[in-house]
């Protein structure tokens, strides 16, 4: 076992946003050393209630929470999951009270005490609008140096949810994404071509279920209701898992495909506006003979399978 | 049979549409209107067709269409295509010269109507029984639905080729070149209540139907079947387009791109298609100028547009199928 990964996940919770975290903490390979939050599935003050009370749930209260942006860089914030994800923003399960504070100190603030105060590297997993990772960018260019790669979930090369041609984290902020994907830093994106695919249908849900610990009841809860949506609007075969697949990227890189390639945000269109424009043949420099960066691996497709059985072993193995 | 009025821009694919519709046994061409796009003038566009149609031995009348885009002075922000001739100089020599020559004016004369006449008057006097096929930027059709709206409800039925899905573009990443080239004239059309079947890139430049893609066993199937002007012309012609997608593009072969979009006409079940949807096209986009966006309705966010269904999109196209009756068709037989 060679050292862990230290990651700090900025996120919305969120059903999938809590499966997210619940991987991180099940994780020996990962070490979560602080959680950011940033307003869209629903309003900051929710999305950080709901952060403390999963952190809570698994008992780790010794994980700083710190309350980020409570709207985009420049647009006004559209809140994403009232559908999805209910009016507190985690519908479904009972949830604890919250059992600790969020930091006196803002998102941003945290961020660059964590990344400055580490000695390795860290890895940012954004999972929610790119507001908070953008304003670090903005504010602090020099710890680029420090962070060794962005695993993030947003996106499609194909496809949208939220509008045809956009996936909700992106389009929530597209300005703040095009920042960051253009900022030279690494980044991995389980955008919805690979999310779509990676999914638990109602069978699997329930050998979850039959794990028996609270954290697998507590996960498959929030499957049972994140599902909903999928099942009835979007005609899927299973709750798709989203935010999730930015830490299976991290844990389990085999079991995905990928391309590498130039990844930039439309952030004028009338119709595209958020919309991620993954270059997977490179188009630009083939026929307009334009120089374009290598940005980002895009994933594109996984083994289902095994994406599903690491997922339930990991929350088997939370106490 | 089918009457047709088939509207080009007059490059490979469009030269091999033009033979397969005169020599298919269920498709009449009523005329062939043409439309500077890929072929890179107006003159050109026509020069072709003629020489095209009098390999053939067919009467087809030929119509000048538009010479530039409906919105000309907005410049594409990712400019021109760059010249690619130097790669695939290196790679192919002087066979370079056969792909997209220049078409000298030996054949006849084009019509003196314009294509934008010819289509609206045809369209008024035969209410609901042409069909209307489009291998190129959709230009005239647009011109002629601003000058006529009304021939929107008496075009039969209307297929075109242009748009992309889910496979990348081929002229920027989520661009096909005919909408690319005339966004705003695809937006005229898309929205007019003209029924319209789109046949996106998804089903012909997908390596997942390179079997229906034109390879050098075609040619030599050809070659077997029959010895005709027409045979000839495409055997001794396309061998370069064939290297040129294959080296170049990494496709099976040469995709068939306007062949389908025609075929699809006389053989509808060598596709399937999804039900009547709204699709757009991006005007104001940076980087995606030129996309085809469709609204199937599994988004959060509801658009008012999304209720104007008139175009239903091919998909999976029986490849095999298709190219042995392009072959046949070809042959004569």
């Amino acid at each position: 076992m060679g050292k862990k990964r230290p990651i700090i996940i900025d996120c919305d919770p969120g059903h999938d946003d809590a499966m997210a975290i619940l991987w991180a903490l099940a994780s020996e390979e990962l070490e979560l050393r602080a959680v950011t939050t940033v307003a869209g599935n629903q309003t900051i003050e929710k999305v950080t209630n709901n952060a403390i009370k999963v952190l809570t749930k698994a008992r780790r209260l010794d994980i700083p929470v710190a309350m980020g942006a409570k709207e985009p860089l420049i647009r006004k914030l559209v809140v994403g999951g009232e559908v999805v994800h209910g009016s507190s923003g985690l519908e479904g399960p009972v949830l604890p009270e919250c059992g600790f504070e969020p930091v006196k100190m803002s998102a941003l603030e945290l961020l660059i005490k964590t990344i400055e105060e580490s000695k390795e590297k860290i890895t940012l997993v954004p999972i929610g609008p790119m507001t908070n990772i953008a304003t670090l960018l903005i504010v602090r260019p020099d710890l680029k140096e420090k962070i060794e790669l962005i695993s993030m979930m947003g996106g499609g090369a194909y496809m949208g949810n939220w509008t045809p041609a956009a996936e909700y984290n992106i389009w929530a902020d597209p300005e703040s994404a095009k920042l960051v994907f253009n900022s030279g830093l690494p980044i991995i994106m389980a955008g919805l071509d690979v999310t779509h695919k990676a999914y638990i249908t109602r069978e699997e849900n329930e050998r979850l279920r039959k794990q028996g610990n609270e954290l697998s009841v507590f996960a498959a809860e929030l499957i049972d209701y994140f599902s909903r949506y999928h099942y009835e609007v979007e005609g899927f075969p299973g709750c798709t898992m989203h935010d999730p697949t930015a830490i299976a990227a991290l844990l389990y890189p085999e079991i995905f495909t990928s391309v590498t390639c130039n990844v930039d945000v439309e952030v004028t269109g009338e119709l595209t506006t958020g919309m991620t424009v993954v270059d997977t043949i490179g188009y630009k420099e083939k026929i307009f003979g334009e120089k374009v960066d290598k940005n980002t691996t895009v994933l594109l497709n996984v083994e289902r399978e095994k994406y599903v059985d690491a997922f339930f072993e990991a929350m088997k193995a939370l106490n | 049979m089918v009457d047709v009025i088939l509207d080009i821009d007059s490059v490979g694919d469009d030269i091999l549409a033009v033979l397969y519709g005169a020599l298919h046994k269920e498709i009449n061409i009523l005329g062939i209107t043409t439309v500077n796009g890929a072929c890179g003038s107006i003159d050109q566009a026509v020069n072709v067709a003629l020489n095209t149609v009098a390999l053939t031995g067919k009467n087809i009348p030929v119509y000048a269409g538009a010479k530039e885009m409906l919105n000309p002075k907005k410049e594409n922000v990712n400019g021109d295509p760059v010249n690619f001739d130097e790669e695939l100089r290196w790679k192919f020599g002087d066979r370079l010269d056969m792909f997209n020559e220049k078409a000298e004016h030996v054949n006849g004369n084009a019509e003196e109507m314009t294509a934008v006449d010819f289509l609206i008057r045809s369209f008024e006097e035969r209410p609901g029984e042409i069909v209307l096929v489009t291998t190129g930027p959709v230009t005239n059709i647009a011109l002629a639905l601003k000058k006529a709206p009304y021939i929107a409800e008496k075009i039969k039925e209307a297929y075109i080729l242009g748009g992309t899905f889910q496979i990348p573009g081929n002229i920027t990443p989520v661009t096909e070149y005919n909408i690319w080239a005339d966004p705003e004239a695809a937006k005229v059309v898309f929205n007019s209540n003209m029924k319209i079947t789109l046949v996106p890139l998804d089903v012909c430049e997908n390596n997942t139907y390179a079997d229906g893609m034109l390879t050098r066993d075609h040619l030599a199937e050809l070659k077997s079947n029959a010895d005709t002007p027409v045979t000839r012309y495409v055997i001794e012609k396309y061998p370069i387009y064939i290297d040129i997608w294959r080296e170049y593009f990494q496709l099976g072969g040469f995709p068939m791109d306007d062949i389908i979009t025609l075929a699809l006409v006389a053989n509808p079940e060598l596709c399937e298609y999804t039900p009547a949807v709204s699709v757009d096209v991006e005007l104001e986009g940076e980087l995606s100028r030129g996309q085809t966006v469709a609204f199937f309705g599994k988004q959060i966010i509801k658009n008012e547009r999304a209720k104007h269904r008139n175009i239903r999109i091919a998909k999976s196209l029986q490849g095999r199928k298709f190219i042995n009756l392009f072959v046949e068709t070809l042959s004569d037989k």
